[in-house]
């Protein structure tokens, strides 16, 4: 028989009184635990979505300086958020003996380190906008001639063929006019002369070519694609290497890029980043009150649970980082 | 277009399998729908009012409702609203596995609502107080273990099934993964998924089996056959189908060849049917196998029919492939006497 | 209803923070029932349009749009009086959403979370009654959201409550709000997603009062295995959702910006293409959606099902006057189902294009949590062994639920053979496996637990024998309207359907679809005895005393209603929730030692 009806009743130091700062306490540390899977899951989507692309044509996933990234930038971010939580423990400890003043400059120096990231990520996103690196807005390059391929040409693609030429106008567009004799040139030029001289710069060649290609009909996504992938490929070698052989740098292509698993790169970039920094800007309003409330001298003692739980939670953030840091930056 | 059909199809019952020697139907489906929800609700009542009275007609209510599922149960195996018709060998096994799951379920079933029925029906305790019990650890352990041995009974007489269902060598299943097992198909063809109907493509009989059906499956031919909602095979068949979808996820599903699958865009789903049985008469009639879409693709999700026809032999399949062919030939030239028609400005702006 | 904190002296916040911005959990934990219920209301007038469809396909429902105003958008004379198919996507939709997530849910963990626990306990309030309050109203936007779907541009969700990508997803690169995969898969499943977001945050915050709460508020002598069964379920329930949610989440707004800023999460290489419409490149996989779907929402089930058998373990003891029989298998099973509960939930997908291998161990995991629910029924059953019932309402319904609970158990194992999944996955056979766990186990439950505790909640007792009658129904009823739904997918009967009768197979069926639909409109009146007791009650109801079913757990301790701070005196306990029955001067002896 399983009995347990009659135990001896407990002594009141069996069961401790509950105390607020505790349960505050738990309650951050349960919230943390969610967050935990939260970021768990959507870490374990970037990887399966990253590890899965292992594209037919041996093309992998975008490297660092496919889609420029810096990881000296997202060291130097990495830095300011461990500072910033030394700072944020500077500041518990200090109330914690008393002294609110010095408590109120670590929280603010705390906030505008995160401040700091926030302003290097805008840094950042800026340059992803001026280099068309944004999800759903990036040309596909699918190997020749597949299924996908043609399926991209069909319809997905063709969006993206539209949103080049802008940027081919602008590169050549002129040129390409006077060449094909469609513009009367006020100083008269000679078009072979001038078709060399286009030949030379490997921007305004592609794009001579993609333009004479629209303007045959004979211009498909997965072809524009290519051509402005191995293009920008071959500049991003030449400029690499420029410098030692005495040679002046390419122009950077003006035109939307094109980057095999570019779309899904973008995708799992802003996702990752935008969804830390979400939870930053929250991590600034929660330093924000007592930081605010040091300034007008009404942050006491009694303030310390509150900020005990906000450091932790600004330390987790933190943490998030310095897991997204490398898998983002170094992988 | 259905309706004038239906009540007279209801009644009728096509595919109904008569067993010899059985007792009539109690009630008809067809002709009891309406007035049976009123009579059993009329039951309930009756039973509530009872219990007014007495507390244990509680007990019949329980019983009542027992009784009912039991005789829809048999009902419906016996009027043929069951499994569908089985068209092959694998089907017959899914049966059998489905009917042995049935019977230690109905068991199990018949069990717990004979006790709990006779806990309504049980004399009071003596005293009107129940024995304070607070558990049993031999009872625990005897209705712990006995449930834990089915169920790894049933968990393990199914694997080679699965495995057989998904292509594989039971044996070397665990080692295999997804690629089909090699063992040489005898017809090839993609199905391809779209918003609402199925595209068949079948590799032409003319030309060697494809090494890589993936490969194959991703690159028309011009000697390919095509057919929109209809599979074609023929009795005896091995048919390797690539399952594909061009828009979102629809699910193959052919019920008489107990068959569902997934087709996931963006992939290329291999999957075996072995067909065993013909759905043609020796008279030359059809029955109608149909196709069906097993997952929601949109509005017209339940439009996606199509028919299955396994032909007595081979000859007879490739009669209907040869015919396919020709149709197809003369609507290509047709079609390449007109002036190549400009590609469709897309509707979005 | 009387003034929840009229015992309580010096006490008057005033009506707005008494009856709406209330951080008391008795009246967060009310404010979770009203809504529930007038979800139900909504939830089963949408199940119920749902059925006319199947069981008349080709009829006129002219006369609705006379008497329900705004269908006539969606039923146009121009069909004949008949609903468009979109429609019907979008009313099946709206009704499992509206179900799990406005009333199953928010009934089992909001209202009798919040209502039971402190109480059960002896605790005054939850630990963070402003969090509490929160959690209410993080469900108004909710609300608010999934009502506003059907009123926008292209009407309410119409992709399934699974909303799988890309039929729910697709969007050209630089998001539409009206997507070429589904009509209603434009700007309503946008509102979809964003009302689920708000639901699950409410979700969360609830979870981590109710675990802070049970750890940390317990009364001198409550030990964790002294605690009542409904608490630990509530406990567990809510460990499962703060573990289970948060990949939900992610995956809401992975959703979310496929559809509004183009990312390609769930588009596949090569986008996809609809006619003339093509979305953007693609690059991601729609299996993922799956993965990180079924990962909540198979946990969710048991989120529905784990309260019900708690709270239906308290009311069998209660009216067997016998002890729970097993209370510590109750307890290990209950927190098996809900480990096992994270590794099974790949048996919604064995035919989803997943890796075989992966299906046969999903597989096993799904065999094995059978074990500890049987484990659970066999206890049951030998708590009614021997006992001397009492047939109260609360006690029908809860037996109602143990009887129902089986089926839906036992069904259950059709799936988990893979093999016979695939001919009975995504057949009828699964929406009746389905409604036997969430209408005839949950609702069951949930019904005998609102019969049992209303005394408690109002100071009144609802009519037994209306609740009897209402029970007598709707047990009989459910059964006409959900069994038949095992046979109709024995036959292959595929779910969703707007007109089964196009296939010639299922035209012999649809006499039983006219049954179902008939069964079920009685079942939808049936319900509204249910709704008039309880409303009704509260006027006109017994007055009740503090203990009125000679109840051992704490809250019976407490008057009826309890009063702000629930009790006069913080009660130590010395005995576990179940002692019934026996010799003693008494047939029960409450948990705590002043009685």
């Amino acid at each position: 028989m399983i009995s347990h009806a009659e135990c001896p009743p407990p002594t009141e130091e069996t069961i401790p009184a509950p105390s607020s700062l505790a349960m505050g306490q738990m309650g951050m540390w349960l919230f943390l635990g969610t967050e935990v899977m939260f970021f768990t899951a959507l870490l374990a989507t970037y990887l399966i979505l990253r590890f899965s692309v292992a594209g037919p044509d041996g093309s992998g996933w975008p490297n660092p300086s496919q889609t420029h990234m810096n990881a000296w930038i997202g060291l130097g971010n990495t830095g300011l958020l461990l500072l910033s939580s030394v700072m944020v423990s500077l500041a518990v400890r200090a109330l914690g003996q008393g002294s609110d003043g010095s408590a109120t400059k670590a929280l603010w120096l705390a906030i505008a380190l995160g401040a700091g990231f926030l302003g290097v990520k805008a840094y950042e996103y800026h340059g992803k906008y001026e280099h068309r690196l944004l999800p759903g807005r990036i040309g596909e390059v699918f190997p020749e001639g597949s299924t996908i391929s043609r399926r991209y040409d069909e319809g997905p693609g063709l969006p993206w063929l539209e949103s080049i030429k802008p940027g081919l106008e602008a590169t050549v567009g002129h040129e390409y006019r006077l060449i094909l004799g469609k513009e009367k040139a006020a100083v008269p030029a000679n078009p072979a002369q001038m078709l060399d001289s286009v030949r030379r710069n490997p921007g305004k060649s592609m794009a001579y070519d993609l333009l004479l290609a629209l303007d045959k009909s004979e211009a498909t996504p997965s072809m524009a694609a290519r051509s402005v992938f191995q293009t920008s490929e071959s500049i991003r070698f030449a400029n690499q290497h420029a410098d030692k052989e005495d040679r002046h740098q390419e122009d950077d292509l003006k035109t939307p890029t094109a980057l095999p698993h570019g779309n899904l790169w973008a995708s799992c970039y802003f996702a990752l980043t935008g969804l830390h920094g979400v939870h930053l800007v929250i991590g600034l309003v929660v330093l924000g009150i007592p930081a605010t409330l040091g300034v007008v001298g009404r942050l006491r003692p009694d303030s310390l649970p509150y900020l005990t739980n906000a450091a932790l939670y600004w330390h987790f953030v933190d943490l998030v980082w310095i897991i997204i840091f490398p898998l983002l930056y170094l992988l | 277009m259905i309706t004038e059909g239906t009540s007279t199809k209801v009644s009728g019952l096509p595919g109904t399998v008569e067993i010899a020697g059985a007792p009539p139907y109690l009630f008809e489906w067809s002709e009891s729908a309406h007035w049976l929800p009123l009579a059993i609700t009329g039951l309930a009542l009756i039973a509530w009012i009872v219990s007014l009275r007495f507390k244990r007609a509680w007990a019949a209510l329980f019983g009542f409702t027992l009784a009912l599922m039991a005789l829809w149960t048999l009902q419906s195996a016996r009027s043929g609203l069951w499994l569908p018709e089985s068209a092959s060998l694998i089907a017959d096994e899914v049966d059998g596995l489905f009917h042995l799951v049935m019977a230690l379920t109905s068991i199990f079933y018949l069990l717990t609502q004979g006790v709990l029925i006779w806990t309504l029906l049980q004399p009071a305790p003596p005293g009107g107080r129940a024995a304070r019990v607070h558990g049993n650890h031999l009872l625990e352990l005897v209705w712990f273990t006995v449930p834990t041995g089915l169920l790894v009974y049933i968990a393990l007489v199914q694997l080679p099934t699965w495995a057989k269902m998904k292509g594989q060598v039971p044996g070397a299943y665990l080692a295999a993964g997804y690629q089909p097992a090699s063992d040489p198909a005898d017809l090839l063809l993609t199905v391809t998924g779209r918003q609402w109907e199925w595209r068949m493509r079948y590799h032409s009989p003319d030309q060697p089996m494809p090494v890589n059906p993936l490969f194959w499956a991703a690159t028309p031919a011009a000697e390919d056959i095509h057919a929109v909602n209809e599979l074609h095979a023929w009795q005896g068949a091995k048919v390797r189908m690539m399952l594909r979808t061009t828009d979102v996820i629809h699910s193959f599903f052919l019920p008489q060849f107990r068959f569902k699958q997934d087709m996931l865009p963006g992939k290329t789903i291999p999957a075996l049917l072995h067909t065993d049985r013909s759905n043609i008469e020796a008279d030359g009639t059809e029955r109608v196998w149909e196709i069906a879409c097993a997952e929601l693709c949109g509005g017209n999700h339940y439009r996606m029919r199509g028919k299955v026809v396994i032909h007595r032999d081979k000859k007879e399949f490739m009669d209907w492939l040869n015919r396919q062919k020709a149709s197809q030939s003369e609507r290509k030239e047709s079609a390449a006497a007109l002036p190549t028609p400009k590609p469709e400005a897309r509707e979005n702006q | 209803m009387s003034h929840p904190n009229a015992l309580h002296a010096g006490h008057h916040p005033g009506f707005v923070r008494t009856y709406i911005f209330s951080t008391d959990h008795k009246m967060i934990g009310l404010q979770y029932l009203f809504s529930s219920l007038f979800f139900l209301l909504v939830g089963g007038g949408l199940a119920l349009l749902v059925r006319l469809q199947v069981g008349y396909p080709n009829e006129s429902l002219g006369l609705l749009t006379r008497l329900i105003p705004g269908l006539a958008r969606h039923i146009p004379e121009s069909w004949g009086g008949r609903m468009s198919p979109e429609f019907y996507t979008m009313l099946f939709t709206m009704h499992a959403s509206v179900m799990i997530f406005l009333v199953i849910i928010p009934w089992l963990t909001g209202a009798f979370g919040n209502f039971l626990i402190p109480l059960m306990i002896g605790a005054r309030d939850m630990a963070f009654p402003v969090l509490n309050m929160l959690s209410y109203w993080f469900m108004w936007p909710a609300f608010g959201l999934l009502m506003a779907s059907f009123f926008v541009d292209g009407g309410a969700s119409g992709v399934g409550w699974t909303a799988y990508p890309t039929l729910s997803s697709a969007a050209l690169p630089d998001g539409t709000l009206a997507s070429p995969a589904a009509r209603h898969a434009g700007l309503g499943q946008t509102f979809w997603l964003c009302a689920l977001l708000f639901a699950g945050s409410s979700s969360l915050m609830g979870s981590i009062n109710y675990i802070t709460t049970v750890l940390h508020l317990r009364a001198p002598g409550m030990s964790l295995l002294r605690m009542p069964l409904t608490v630990w379920s509530l406990f567990i329930t809510a460990i499962l959702q703060a573990v289970a949610l948060p990949p939900l989440t992610v995956a809401l707004i992975m959703q979310l910006s496929d559809k509004v800023f183009g990312t390609v999460f769930f588009l596949p290489p090569g986008g996809a293409q609809f006619g003339a419409w093509s979305t953007g490149a693609g690059g991601g996989q729609p299996l993922l959606w799956q993965h990180l779907f079924w990962f909540y929402s198979h946990p969710a089930v048991y989120i529905m099902i784990l309260p019900a058998m708690g709270m239906v373990s308290d009311i069998l003891p209660v009216f067997a006057r016998k002890p729970l029989f097993g209370y510590r298998p109750m307890v290990y099973s209950m927190a098996s189902i809900a480990g096992l509960g994270f590794i099974v939930w790949g048996h919604h997908m064995f035919q989803s294009g997943m890796d075989p291998r992966l299906g046969t161990g999903f597989m096993l995991a799904t065999i094995l949590i059978a074990v500890p629910s049987a484990v659970k029924t066999f206890n049951w059953l030998a708590t009614l062994w021997g006992s001397d019932i009492r047939f109260s309402a609360a006690m029908l319904n809860a037996m109602g639920f143990v009887s129902m609970f089986v089926i839906g158990g036992l069904s259950g194992i059709f799936m988990a053979v893979t093999p016979v999944d695939v001919h009975i996955h995504d057949t009828y056979f699964i929406v009746g496996h389905i409604h036997y766990v969430l209408f005839l186990s949950s609702l069951f439950a949930l019904y005998g637990a609102t019969h049992f505790w209303y005394p408690k909640m109002f100071g009144r007792m609802m009519s037994e024998n209306v609740g009897r009658l209402h029970f007598a129904l709707t047990f009989v009823l459910a059964n006409c309207t959900f069994y038949p739904m095992h046979i109709l997918g024995i036959g292959g009967h595929p779910r969703r359907y707007y007109d089964p009768t196009l296939y010639e197979f299922l035209q012999p069926m649809q006499s039983l679809n006219r049954f179902m639909t008939i069964s079920a409109i009685l079942l939808g009146f049936a319900q509204l005895l249910f709704l008039a007791n309880f409303f009704l009650s509260l006027f006109l109801g017994k007055r009740a005393d503090a203990n009125p079913w000679g109840a051992n757990t704490l809250e019976w301790q407490a008057p009826s209603p309890p009063p702000h701070g629930n009790f006069a005196l913080p009660p130590v306990v010395v005995r576990g929730p179940y002692e019934y029955g026996g010799d003693g001067p008494q047939d029960h002896q409450p948990q705590t030692a002043s009685a």
